[in-house]
């Protein structure tokens, strides 16, 4: 899958679980400012398994450094 | 590409990013289009021309004011004439024409003639300055070598001819002084003096500055100007140099004696005897002073002081340099600033008004008997001595008799200085003094550091209270001034000689109106420019002059004994800034938001209030709140920028400012503690940090259970919304030890995430060892199980392990009655008659339909919050109450503005950092993940230390 649709999936997730408006969201942009710290990042993490069909453990210390749209994008395409 | 008309916006881009950021910020963005004699004019939006006089001069460049028509006639000229560009290696004569003129007007004060080194801006006429100073020193260091190895050869020629001979003890002696084992004879003896001659005199050169002198900025005259701030980053680039300290007549002293050295020698004394002999060197290079200092905030410089530095000079040998390039040609009222005390200096430097306003032109002067002829080739440029700078100069040097401008800068300097020291009487608490000569002033603003707008307060700790009032005289008052650049507090009155009597009092006008804005607190006035009002609605503001204790005045009622701690934080709303700074009252909440937008470019760290505590043990601690100068909004909107850089930066500052203040504890408000991850993003030693959360939990379960035993709740069932989550999980887990059921409430898909919390809570009341006969029965089931059945031993697994084996176990005998259930539909709290809200959900999951009809007990942790207010007003049999809040210990009623809580009430992460404090603790507390042992220690705490928990309805 392209990045860039791989980041337009994470927006629409990002859109739905923080209930933000879609096209307000930024490659950029942080997760931190949607709301997704530690505990929002469980939540986030449920809805991308299932729309990318991954699995992914909370505990990986790769995700700790995911801040952005974009981090997050690279880190589903890594896990794909 | 090819567009040669200028485009507005680009230079904050392309040519000075850092500093138009901070003209934004304070309203000082302002691009002119037009000027003359002391107006600019800039254009509005709508096209409406704005006229501003303008009394910053181009920083003293505009003694003849902007475009004169006789300069700009005389550049028209020169250029019409089609004049060699430039020609270098020829004669030019606009410039040796210059420069015999110059020579004449410093001559008239000094009756020297002078040779005159152009350049093309006062950095460099002090970089040549510089440069022909050390050709000097080098040029004494020779001859002082020379004449001793002369010597050296005489004595040894002496001694070979049987003239002289060596006295007794001799090479002894000249051994012991230059540290060697041993002479054998006279030539050896003079081949280590000469040696230790060039090694002496070959050191580095130190140069004589005073402090808050300015001098330039370029790599050599940035070394001899003396704020820090411009010099520390490019200190190991240049000269050495020591700063005196003004009218320091004993410390000049010291400079010089310290720059003195010893060279050994021989001599022959009468009795034909060679016997040792010293000279000494002074390695200094120069002395470089103004007579009145510019930037460092126009300080005449006393003349007792200039003679005895102009003595050591010529006692030494170095020579005395006036740097007049702001000072002098004139604005003072005499050519040269100096003039009045009659002491002459070696060098003169002139710049700035030089050029008329049109040319960049420098002069360095040096007294024809000292100059260095071949400094000529040694120090060139390419654009110096231009026809055109030069042919400009000397038509201003032509004003300057033509016009009598000697004379205009004198009456209208005298005047000006009348009315504005006038000024001080009458606002002392504002205005600690205007100094200055001529036309050269300064007016310098007391920091209001006790003022009862904290807005001020924090400005002037800051070092911009002059940019704010420069801000408010150029949009308010149409008049353009500045700062000085080493004297922040000190406003710089430069116009030129032509400006008008009635100009002149519209300046002490426009400044007494603002010393009246000072005096009466009224920061709102000051700011309204910047929030984009230009007057106050004063029916508003009504009360802004309200007495409220200051952190200065809190200070002083504090116990010496008490511990100190900071808390940083930010404003989470625009209408927090009001309550913080009543002057701002009229302020809307969108105005209050674009303030804090440019504070936040400019602005670090503040101390933004303070209050002490006594627990009841005795002990006392005195919490800072350092403030950040945002609002949640602002925070979370950089973050969806991707540029939250300037948050996460003043909040290092905010750390560095908790270690500077000598705090033991700093706790983290709000945004800051999210932006960290809880602190972990901050690898700090010197304080501890602790983002509040323990006791919030803590304070939760205890308000939880209170308002439960009031109720008589009894078979507690617990409702855990986000169990999923590491603080729903540590709330479950402690709650466990007391409750008989747990319904851990989470997303559709959790599951697998909820059974891990499921079992973290089985493995912590295993690990904690609950008592069967405690209060729960999830405690009696564990203990019941784990007596049947076997575990692994000790410490050879963790508890999730332990806590899986149970959980299974349990599920398997109990079934739907294992006392941990999982659920994914949030309906399932009907069943329970205590609930515990802390998602991670932007807006409220709990409605009326997913309560009890019981009686039940909501405690909502969450931030948003995750109950919605109709379960509050629609459902009578459900207590909602609101998380984190804490009351002081012994009924104190601590206050802190800009909080928006009720006296004696605090948020859990403040009360927190006070009981940290209190307990004398010093390392990390709360810092990453909320873990269960520190939520009981500070539980503990709070107890033994008399923090109340009542439980508070969320709505009401």
């Amino acid at each position: 899958m392209e990045q860039s649709q791989t980041i337009e999936q994470i927006k629409h997730v990002l859109a739905e679980v923080c209930e933000v408006d879609q096209s307000s969201i930024q490659p950029g942009g942080k997760l931190l400012g949607y709301g997704v710290d530690s505990v929002g990042m469980v939540d986030l993490i449920l809805s991308l398994e299932a729309v990318f069909d991954i699995a992914i453990d909370e505990a990986d210390p790769t995700l700790a450094s995911v801040e952005t749209v974009r981090d997050l994008a690279d880190y589903v395409t890594s896990r794909q | 590409m090819t567009a040669t008309h200028p485009e507005p916006g680009v230079f904050g881009e392309f040519v000075r990013p850092g500093l138009m950021e901070k003209l934004r910020a304070l309203g000082l963005d302002v691009s002119y289009h037009r000027g003359t004699r002391d107006s600019l004019w800039y254009g509005k939006p709508g096209g409406e021309e704005v006229e501003i006089l303008d009394l910053v001069g181009g920083f003293g460049s505009g003694l003849v004011g902007h475009n004169h028509p006789a300069v700009v006639a005389r550049a028209h000229e020169v250029l019409d004439q089609s004049r060699p560009m430039h020609a270098q290696g020829s004669e030019r004569v606009f410039a040796g024409t210059l420069g015999k003129r110059i020579s004449q007007w410093i001559g008239r004060c000094t009756n020297q003639t002078y040779v005159v080194t152009l350049g093309n801006s006062g950095t460099e006429a002090v970089e040549a300055a510089l440069k022909h100073a050390e050709l000097e020193r080098q040029h004494r260091a020779t001859e002082l070598l020379g004449r001793l190895e002369r010597r050296l050869a005489d004595i040894q020629r002496q001694v070979g001819e049987g003239a002289a001979v060596l006295s007794p003890d001799l090479l002894w002696d000249a051994a012991a002084m230059l540290r060697v084992s041993q002479f054998d004879d006279l030539p050896s003896l003079c081949r280590v003096m000469e040696q230790f001659a060039r090694s002496t005199l070959g050191r580095p050169p130190v140069f004589l500055a005073l402090e808050g002198a300015f001098h330039g900025k370029t790599i050599g005259a940035i070394q001899l100007t003396y704020n820090k701030e411009y010099r520390t980053p490019w200190e190991q680039l240049g000269p050495a140099v020591v700063f005196l300290p003004i009218d320091d007549v004993d410390a000049a002293a010291r400079a010089v004696e310290s720059a003195t050295v010893t060279v050994p020698g021989l001599n022959t004394n009468a009795r034909g005897q060679v016997v040792l002999d010293s000279w000494s060197f002074t390695n200094v290079a120069a002395c470089i002073v103004e007579p009145i200092q510019g930037e460092g905030g126009m300080r005449e410089i006393p003349t007792g002081f200039l003679e005895t530095l102009r003595q050591a000079a010529t006692e030494c040998g170095y020579p005395l340099i006036f740097d007049e390039i702001q000072c002098g040609m004139g604005r003072t009222g005499t050519f040269l600033a100096a003039e009045r005390t009659g002491v002459h200096a070696d060098y003169y430097l002139l710049g700035k008004s030089l050029g008329g306003g049109l040319a960049k032109i420098s002069a360095l002067a040096v007294e024809r008997e000292r100059y260095i002829h071949q400094f000529g080739y040694l120090h060139t440029s390419t654009f110096a001595d231009d026809d055109f700078s030069s042919a400009v100069a000397l038509r201003t040097l032509d004003l300057l008799e033509d016009d009598e401008l000697l004379r205009f800068c004198q009456e209208k300097g005298a005047f000006l200085l009348e009315r504005l020291r006038a000024l001080k009487s009458r606002y002392p608490g504002q205005l600690r003094d205007v100094r200055g000569r001529g036309l050269m002033i300064g007016v310098e603003l007391v920091p209001q550091l006790q003022s009862r707008s904290p807005l001020l307060r924090v400005f002037s700790e800051q070092g911009l209270l002059g940019f704010l009032v420069s801000a408010y005289l150029l949009r308010e008052e149409r008049i353009r001034v500045m700062p000085t650049l080493s004297a922040a507090n000190t406003i710089r009155i430069q116009p030129s000689a032509y400006i008008s009597y009635e100009e002149l009092q519209r300046a002490v006008d426009a400044v007494e109106r603002v010393l009246g804005i000072l005096r009466d607190h009224r920061a709102g006035d000051l700011c309204s420019s910047l929030v984009g009002r230009s007057v106050m609605d004063r029916r508003r503001a009504k009360g802004q002059g309200t007495k409220r204790r200051t952190p200065t005045e809190n200070g002083r009622h504090h116990d010496s004994l008490a511990t100190r701690v900071g808390f940083l934080t930010h404003f989470l709303e625009p209408g927090d800034l009001r309550e913080w700074d009543p002057s701002l009252l009229a302020l809307r909440d969108a105005e209050c938001e674009r303030l804090l937008d440019r504070a936040a470019r400019v602005v670090e760290p503040f101390v933004a209030g303070e209050a002490t505590l006594r627990s009841r043990t005795g002990a006392t601690t005195r919490a800072t709140i350092l403030g950040l100068p945002f609002t949640s909004k602002q925070i979370c909107e950089r973050l969806r920028c991707g540029d939250d850089s300037r948050v996460l930066e003043l909040i290092r500052r905010g750390v560095d400012l908790a270690a500077e203040l000598g705090f033991t504890v700093l706790g983290f408000g709000a945004y800051t503690s999210i932006i960290t991850r809880n602190c972990q993003a901050i690898d700090e030693r010197r304080v501890a940090l602790t983002s509040g959360n323990s006791l919030t939990a803590a304070a939760a379960l205890d308000a939880l259970f209170q308002a439960a035993a009031e109720l008589h709740l009894e078979r507690q069932h617990l409702g855990v919304v986000g169990g999923a989550g590491n603080i729903g999980t540590v709330l479950a887990q402690l709650a466990a030890e007391r409750v008989d059921r747990i319904t851990l409430v989470g997303r559709p898909r959790a599951e697998a995430r909820l059974r891990r919390t499921a079992a973290a809570i089985y493995g912590h009341v295993y690990r904690t060892g609950v008592p069967s006969n405690g209060a729960g029965t999830i405690g009696r089931l564990v203990h019941e199980l784990t007596g049947r059945i076997s575990l692994p031993a000790g410490t050879t697994a963790d508890s999730a392990t332990i806590g899986a084996m149970i959980r299974d176990r349990l599920e398997g005998e109990l079934g739907a009655n294992a006392p941990v259930r999982i659920a994914t539909d949030i309906a399932a709290l009907r069943d329970c008659n205590l609930v515990l809200a802390a998602s991670n959900a932007p807006s409220p999951v709990v409605f009326p339909q997913h309560v009890s009809d019981a009686p039940v007990v909501i405690c909502d942790v969450a931030v948003p919050g995750d109950v919605h207010e109709a379960v509050g007003t629609q459902r009578s049999n459900a207590l909602v109450l609101q998380g984190g809040i804490i009351r002081a210990p012994l009924g104190q009623q601590v206050s802190i503005a800009g909080m928006s809580l009720p006296p004696g009430q605090l948020y859990g992460c403040l009360a927190e950092t006070m009981l940290l404090g209190l307990a004398g603790i010093t390392e990390h507390f709360s810092y990453g993940p909320l873990k269960p042992e520190r939520v009981r220690q500070i539980g503990r705490l709070a107890r033994e230390h008399g923090f109340i928990v009542e439980p508070k309805p969320a709505f009401r």
